[in-house]
C-alpha cells in the first residue's frame, strides 16, 4: 500500500454547487489521502504548504497567486476537459505539471445533452410547451430522426459517443476530425464519411444536423461562421455542447432570424453568464441551457475518479496520467 | 376511377396517392353528412374519427366498401354492424411508431437533465453561479422499464439499449425470443418492473383493465426518484395520485405528452410543477408520420377495392360479404363513370 499524499482541493466557490462535485472528489480521494478544501478567506501560503497535489474544480479557481503558493505541489489537477480559459502558459513558466479529466470523462453526459437538444429541436419543444399552456392540443408536427445526417464536426470522445446513440435512431453520420479516422473506426460507429477540415463545408451542407465536438483554440474559434451558416440547409439545426465561442454568434442570430437555418441547442455562450437580452434568447427556435451538457452525476464521479487515480500515482512515485503541459 | 370520400379532405400534398386511379368526390369539411357521401357514389372512406360509422352509415352509404382511418382508434366505428354489411375496416397503427417511440425518449432526458429548471435558472432573473447547481442524470447505465412493448415499446427499447440503458419490459404478451432479439430482460410481474426502474415508461393501449394502472398504490412500488414517461393515454394514471407523487419527492419527475380529459383543465396543478416536462399529446405528430398515414389508408383503401388484402384490415372475416358488396358498388361505378370528371356532382360538393 503506498503512502497517503496531501491534497488540496479548490472547490467552486458557489456553495451550492457543491453537490455533486465536492462530495464526488471527498468520496474518491479522502481514503486513500489526506484532502483538505481551500479556504478562499483565508490567507493561500499556510494552506497550499505541504500540499502535494492541487484539484482545481473546472481549471477555473486556480490563480497565479495560488500556482505561486503551491512549492510543494507535484500535479495542478484540471477537474475538467477544456484548457481554453486556464492560464496554461503561466503554470509551465512555474514548471508546475498540469493534467485535465480528458473528453472520455464527460462524453456521455455531452452525448446525451446534444441528443436531447436533437429531439427538442426536431420536435418543436418550444412551441409544443407553449401550445400545452394555451390549452392547443396535437401540435406542432415534428420530424423524425430515422434516415436524418447528423455531421459531427470534431470526433473525440463526445462525438464518438454520440455517434454511437445517434445511429440507435437511425440517422446517417459524418464527421470531421484532423486526425484520421481509421476505416475500423468508421465502421465500428457507422460512419458513412469521415474526412478533414478541408471537407467540412461538403459535410455541412449535406447535413440536417451538425453537432460541434472541438476544443476552443485559435483555429477552431468561429468554425461556424456566417459563410459556413449559409451552406447549412434552410432545415438544419446547430448543436453546441462545446465552447460558445466556436460559434460566431452574432452570424448565427442573424442566420437564426433570417430563417437561413431552422433552429439551435446552444448549452455554451460567448460570454458565460451570457446578457440574457442578447437577442438569441428571444427566438422561439433555439433552445438554451446554461452550460449543463458535462453536468452529470455520471461526469462527476468519473472527473472525481480520474482526480483519484492520479493522486495514487504520485503516491505511488508514478507520472501522471492526462499531462496537458 | 374509384371514388373516395375523404371525412376531412385530401390534403393537396397527398394527392398524387390517388391520381389516376380514383377522385376525391368529397370532403366533410361541413357537418359530415352521410346523404351526401351516398350521393355522390362513394367506394371508400377515409375516416378521421368525427363521423360515426355504424350500421345505418353503411344501409345508406350503399357504394362504400371500405373505411380506412387514418390513425389508429376505431372508436368511431362499429366494427361488427360493418362486417355484417360486408364493410371493411382498415386502421394504420404502424404510422405513429417511430414519432412516438422518439418522443418518449425526448421526454425522458428532457426530464432527466431537468432541462425546465435549467432553462429557468438560465432565464431566470434571480442569477446564481451559471454553471447549474441542478445536476442532471445520464440516462447511460440506467434501467428504463417499459410498461408495454408493442410496435411502440419495441423501439423505445432498440433506441434506449442504444443510450446504454438497461431494458426491462412488462408485457404479459411478448414471446421470450422477442425479447431477446430486442436485447432486453422480461419483468415476471407488473410490480417487479415498477420496483426496478429508474424511468418507466407507459406503451399499453388504453382499456377497462388499464385504465388508472399508475396509481397511489403501484406509485408506491416505484423506487422512490423515479422518473414517469407517458406517451400513451392520459386515463393510464390516476393524475391525482401523480400529482402527489410528484411533489411529496416519490417520483422525481414526469415527462406527460397526454392527459385525462384532454385538453387539461386551464391552470392543471401538474403543468406547472419544475419536475414535469408537459406537451400537447404530439408525441405521435410528426411529418413522417403523417406521410405513412395518409400512404397507408389510402392505400389500403384501393387495395380493398381492386380486391386485394390490405395488411391491416381489421374484420378479416368479412371478406365474402365484402366481395358481393365491392360487386354491386363497382357495378354502380362502370355505370357512372361518366360523371367522375370535373363536372360531377361529386365535384361540385367540394366547393
Amino acid at each position: 500500500m503506498s503512502r497517503r499524499i496531501n491534497v488540496l482541493f479548490l472547490p467552486p466557490r458557489d456553495q451550492e454547487m457543491w453537490v455533486p462535485w465536492v462530495d464526488d472528489v471527498i468520496a474518491a480521494v479522502s481514503p486513500n489521502h489526506n484532502l483538505t478544501l481551500l479556504d478562499y478567506t483565508r490567507p493561500l501560503a499556510p494552506q497550499f504548504k505541504n500540499q502535494e497535489m492541487v484539484i482545481d474544480f473546472g481549471g477555473s479557481m486556480g490563480t497565479r497567486e495560488m500556482v505561486d503558493a503551491a512549492h510543494d505541489a507535484r500535479l495542478w489537477q484540471v477537474l475538467g476537459t477544456g484548457l481554453d480559459h486556464f492560464d496554461l502558459d503561466y503554470w509551465r513558466s512555474k514548471k508546475m505539471p498540469v493534467a485535465n479529466a480528458p473528453g472520455p470523462f464527460s462524453a456521455v453526459a455531452l452525448a446525451e445533452c446534444a441528443m436531447m437538444f436533437i429531439l427538442m429541436l426536431t420536435r418543436h419543444y418550444n412551441q409544443a410547451v407553449a401550445n400545452l399552456k394555451q390549452l392547443k392540443m396535437y401540435k406542432p408536427v415534428g420530424q423524425e430522426l430515422i434516415g436524418k445526417r447528423l455531421a459531427m464536426i470534431g470526433f473525440g470522445a463526445s462525438a464518438i459517443e454520440l455517434a454511437k446513440r445517434a445511429g440507435g435512431f437511425g440517422f446517417k453520420l459524418s464527421a470531421i476530425d484532423i486526425r484520421n479516422i481509421s476505416p475500423a473506426e468508421k465502421q465500428e460507429y457507422g460512419l458513412d464519411f469521415a474526412g478533414y477540415p478541408d471537407d467540412m463545408d461538403k459535410v455541412i451542407a449535406e447535413a440536417d444536423i451538425v453537432s460541434l465536438h472541438l476544443h476552443l483554440n485559435q483555429e477552431t474559434r468561429h468554425t461556424i461562421d456566417a459563410r459556413r451558416l449559409a451552406l447549412m440547409k434552410p432545415s438544419a439545426y446547430l448543436i453546441n455542447v462545446a465552447r460558445g465561442a466556436l460559434v460566431d454568434e452574432d452570424a448565427l442570430v442573424k442566420a437564426l432570424q433570417e430563417g437561413k437555418i431552422a433552429g439551435a441547442g446552444i448549452d455554451v455562450f460567448g460570454k458565460e453568464p451570457p446578457d440574457l437580452n442578447d437577442p438569441i434568447f428571444a427566438l422561439p427556435n433555439v433552445i438554451t441551457t446554461p452550460h449543463i451538457a458535462g453536468v452529470t452525476d455520471g461526469t462527476s464521479c468519473k472527473r472525481a475518479g480520474c482526480a483519484a487515480t492520479n493522486a495514487d500515482r504520485l503516491a505511488a512515485g508514478l507520472e501522471p496520467l492526462y499531462r496537458v503541459d | 376511377m374509384f371514388r373516395i370520400w375523404f371525412e376531412r379532405g385530401l390534403p393537396p400534398i397527398y394527392a398524387h396517392l390517388i391520381q389516376d386511379q380514383a377522385v376525391a368526390v368529397g370532403p366533410g369539411r361541413l357537418n359530415p353528412d352521410v346523404d351526401l357521401i351516398a350521393q355522390a357514389g362513394a367506394q371508400a372512406v377515409i375516416a378521421s374519427s368525427r363521423v360515426r360509422y355504424d350500421g345505418g352509415f353503411f344501409d345508406r352509404a350503399a357504394h362504400v366498401c371500405v373505411v380506412s382511418r387514418t390513425g389508429i382508434g376505431y372508436d368511431n366505428i362499429s366494427v361488427d354492424q360493418a362486417t355484417e354489411r360486408g364493410v371493411a375496416i382498415c386502421v394504420t397503427p404502424d404510422a405513429p411508431t417511430i414519432s412516438t417511440a422518439e418522443f418518449a425518449i425526448t421526454l425522458m432526458l428532457t426530464v432527466l437533465r431537468h432541462v425546465k429548471s435549467a432553462e429557468k435558472m438560465l432565464r431566470g432573473t434571480e442569477r446564481r453561479d451559471f454553471f447549474s447547481e441542478y445536476v442532471g442524470l445520464e440516462a447511460h447505465g440506467l434501467t428504463l422499464a417499459l410498461i408495454g412493448v408493442g410496435r411502440i415499446g419495441s423501439r423505445v427499447a432498440q433506441v434506449a439499449r442504444a443510450l446504454g440503458m438497461r431494458v426491462l419490459a412488462y408485457d404479459p404478451f411478448i414471446t421470450p425470443e422477442r425479447a431477446r432479439e430486442l436485447d432486453i430482460e422480461l419483468a415476471p410481474t407488473l410490480e417487479f418492473a415498477l420496483g426496478q426502474g429508474d424511468v418507466i415508461s407507459l406503451h399499453v393501449p388504453l382499456s377497462p383493465e388499464t385504465r388508472h394502472l399508475i396509481n397511489a398504490e403501484t406509485i408506491a412500488q416505484m423506487k422512490t426518484g423515479a422518473y414517469l414517461v407517458n406517451t400513451a393515454r392520459g386515463g393510464l394514471a390516476d393524475q391525482a395520485a401523480l400529482y402527489r407523487a410528484l411533489t411529496d419527492g416519490k417520483l422525481a419527475g414526469a415527462g406527460l405528452d397526454v392527459f385525462d380529459p384532454e385538453p387539461p383543465e386551464p391552470g392543471h396543478p401538474l403543468l406547472n410543477l419544475d419536475n414535469v416536462v408537459a406537451t400537447p399529446h404530439i408525441a405521435g405528430a410528426s411529418m413522417q408520420s403523417k406521410d405513412r398515414l395518409w400512404e397507408q389508408a389510402i392505400s389500403q383503401a384501393l387495395m380493398i377495392l381492386r380486391g386485394e388484402r390490405p395488411p391491416h384490415l381489421l374484420n378479416p372475416q368479412v371478406l365474402p360479404r365484402l366481395a358481393e358488396r365491392r360487386a354491386r358498388a363497382l357495378g354502380n361505378r362502370v355505370e357512372n363513370s361518366n360523371v367522375s370528371s370535373e363536372k360531377s356532382p361529386a365535384t361540385d360538393l367540394r366547393a
